[in-house]
């Protein structure tokens, strides 16, 4: 049997497996939106570890991280330094987030500010930056999944075609289960993405060189300049420390604020699962080591690559790999993709909805579950036709939109802590730091340093949120204390809505 | 120790990690040599701080948890 179609055969099979988790998960959730957006605030540690791990490392992580390691070196070690630091300000905010949520039945990131900050002008605005950043993230995650596809199938399904079947299975169980299929696939593709990470990892460098330590000693003889931080640009050129240093800061922010990950505060069943999530994600972030392992497998072995975020499946492809080996990296490079993805297209939707039409006409629970509905596949469609057009540069969108993604950072610690915070205040600061960032995004020969544009952003946006705040009338103080104080609630507290 | 106490160290803590992975200080640890568990020093830098983190978090956690009464 020829190659290509023991590992299709693979591929069928683990999207098939994934479907049938997807399906059933939705089995005893309740037929709301609060069913279909916070899986009835219901969800288990084990989900919740699984979910913010899948989510957080998408196909950028496992294309784009060995691509990194491969072409930029030491640059990609910003990655590894981001992710517990912006993890770690949800075990403070995270439980608080989840106790409000649950009191005023809210299920986005926009119901949650605005429920403070009252402006429809503002979920509006909100809700557009959400989109805005969330669409070229899907649209990677598509891109990313057809690759690999048409990579070890040498063509014969074409990256369309991939993109089509995954995404169309991810759309089927979204349709049907909610965040809940979300959350029981993520689990499935967490756990596969882990186990052939590491397995591949540590089997390429002792394939290839011997072992970690052998590997690393001949790149260091040969090119010692790759393993120096900040490493390099995708020029080839040596990167600045500026750039470096606030690549972290800001990505940092911008792990927290992510609407997809924010909504998923509300979707915990007691605040203890949070924090044990937080608690444990360092673990999960480990899942970064074995990636770059293979990108610097790839240094000596393999010449210029022109796309760097290839050299996974062609180091796949042409170290005489067992077939089965394939069938695997092809099955944990989906796994990245799709959990991404799936939570991606769920939180555009319903974000969409719930911030974006419900403030401004009356619908009733079928109705916002039904155009929600509609909305994943209207999102799913826009990302697919961009995913399949060519000569778009979405990492730089993506990499663009975590400076935006980075601005709601202020608002959320103020609606949280910051008792003289005022609406006015919050609206002047968003649109004041995303108007910079975007301002130094397209005019960069503006910046005085070379720090990322998201932290310009928010040298503007946080002094205008104060100084507007106290120029105008404080807020009522039940409202207040509701949110910088929330009431403590008992692990059993029901579900609010 | 009590809670508080843990709750300042854990943010002077993540405070020092983000000191630590940035300019100035990760100047210091910039080279590839010596090599760390077989890892250049550059990369066994930042995933210590990832260890560090995750130990200070289970400690936090379990002052948190133990004072809840749970």
């Amino acid at each position: 049997m020829d190659q290509w179609v023991v590992i299709s055969s693979m591929i069928a099979a683990y999207l098939g497996l994934t479907l049938w988790v997807g399906l059933r998960a939705g089995r005893g959730t309740s037929s709301t939106v609060d069913g279909f957006v916070a899986g009835d605030r219901n969800f288990g540690f084990l989900v919740m570890y699984f979910v913010t791990g899948a989510t957080v490392f998408s196909a950028f992580a496992f294309l784009g991280g060995p691509g990194w390691a491969y072409s930029r070196g030491a640059a990609a070690f910003y990655i590894l330094s981001y992710g517990v630091l912006g993890m770690v300000p949800w075990y403070v905010i995270g439980p608080k987030v989840a106790r409000i949520g649950r009191q005023f039945g809210q299920v986005t990131q926009a119901q949650f500010l605005t429920g403070r900050f009252r402006s429809r002008g503002l979920s509006l605005v909100i809700a557009l930056i959400s989109i805005a950043a969330l669409i070229p993230y899907i649209t990677l995650q598509m891109r990313g999944a057809g690759i690999v596809i048409e990579a070890v199938t040498d063509g014969r399904v074409p990256l369309w075609m991939g993109a089509a079947v995954a995404y169309g299975i991810v759309v089927i169980y979204v349709l049907v289960s909610g965040v809940s299929a979300v959350g029981w696939t993520n689990t499935l593709q967490g756990m596969f993405m882990i186990v052939i990470a590491w397995s591949l990892g540590l089997y390429l460098p002792n394939a290839l060189y011997g072992g970690i330590g052998s590997m690393f000693d001949a790149i260091v003889s040969q090119r010692p300049e790759l393993l120096e931080l900040p490493g390099l640009t995708a020029g080839g050129e040596p990167w600045s420390w500026a750039g470096y240093s606030s690549a972290i800061l800001i990505s940092a922010l911008g792990l927290t604020m992510w609407p997809h990950l924010f909504m998923k505060a509300f979707t915990a069943r007691d605040e203890r699962i949070i924090r044990r999530t937080v608690v444990w994600f360092p673990t999960f972030q480990l899942f970064l080591v074995p990636v770059f392992l293979i990108g610097f497998a790839g240094v000596l072995f393999v010449d210029s690559l022109a796309q760097p975020d290839f050299i996974l499946p062609h180091l796949i492809l042409n170290v005489e790999l067992p077939v089965i080996v394939v069938g695997l990296f092809c099955a944990g490079a989906l796994s990245a993709s799709m959990s991404t993805g799936d939570a991606l297209m769920h939180a555009t939707a319903s974000v969409a909805v719930e911030d974006g039409v419900r403030p401004f006409a009356e619908l009733d629970e079928a109705r916002q579950r039904l155009l929600i509905r509609i909305l994943i596949v209207v999102f799913g469609a826009a990302a697919y036709f961009f995913a399949v057009s060519e000569g778009i540069s979405l990492v730089v969108l993506l990499l663009t939109s975590y400076g935006i993604i980075a601005q709601l950072a202020p608002p959320v610690v103020a609606a949280l802590f910051w008792r003289r915070a005022t609406t006015p205040g919050v609206i002047a600061g968003l649109l004041a730091g995303g108007a910079t960032t975007l301002l130094l995004f397209f005019f960069p020969a503006l910046k005085p340093i070379a720090l990322h544009e998201g932290l310009f952003g928010l040298i503007v946006h946080v002094p205008v949120l104060i100084a507007v705040s106290l120029l105008t009338p404080a807020q009522d103080p039940d409202r207040v204390e509701a949110y910088v104080q929330p009431p403590a609630v008992g692990r059993s507290a029901s579900p609010s809505l | 120790m009590t809670r508080p106490l843990i709750r300042r160290l854990a943010i002077g803590l993540f405070l020092l990690n983000l000191l630590a992975v940035t300019w100035p200080v990760a100047t210091l640890f910039r080279l590839p040599e010596p090599l760390v568990f077989g890892l250049p020093l550059s990369m066994a830098w930042p995933i210590a701080w990832i260890l560090i983190g995750w130990i200070m978090l289970l400690v936090l956690d379990r002052f948190e948890n133990r004072d809840e009464g749970g």
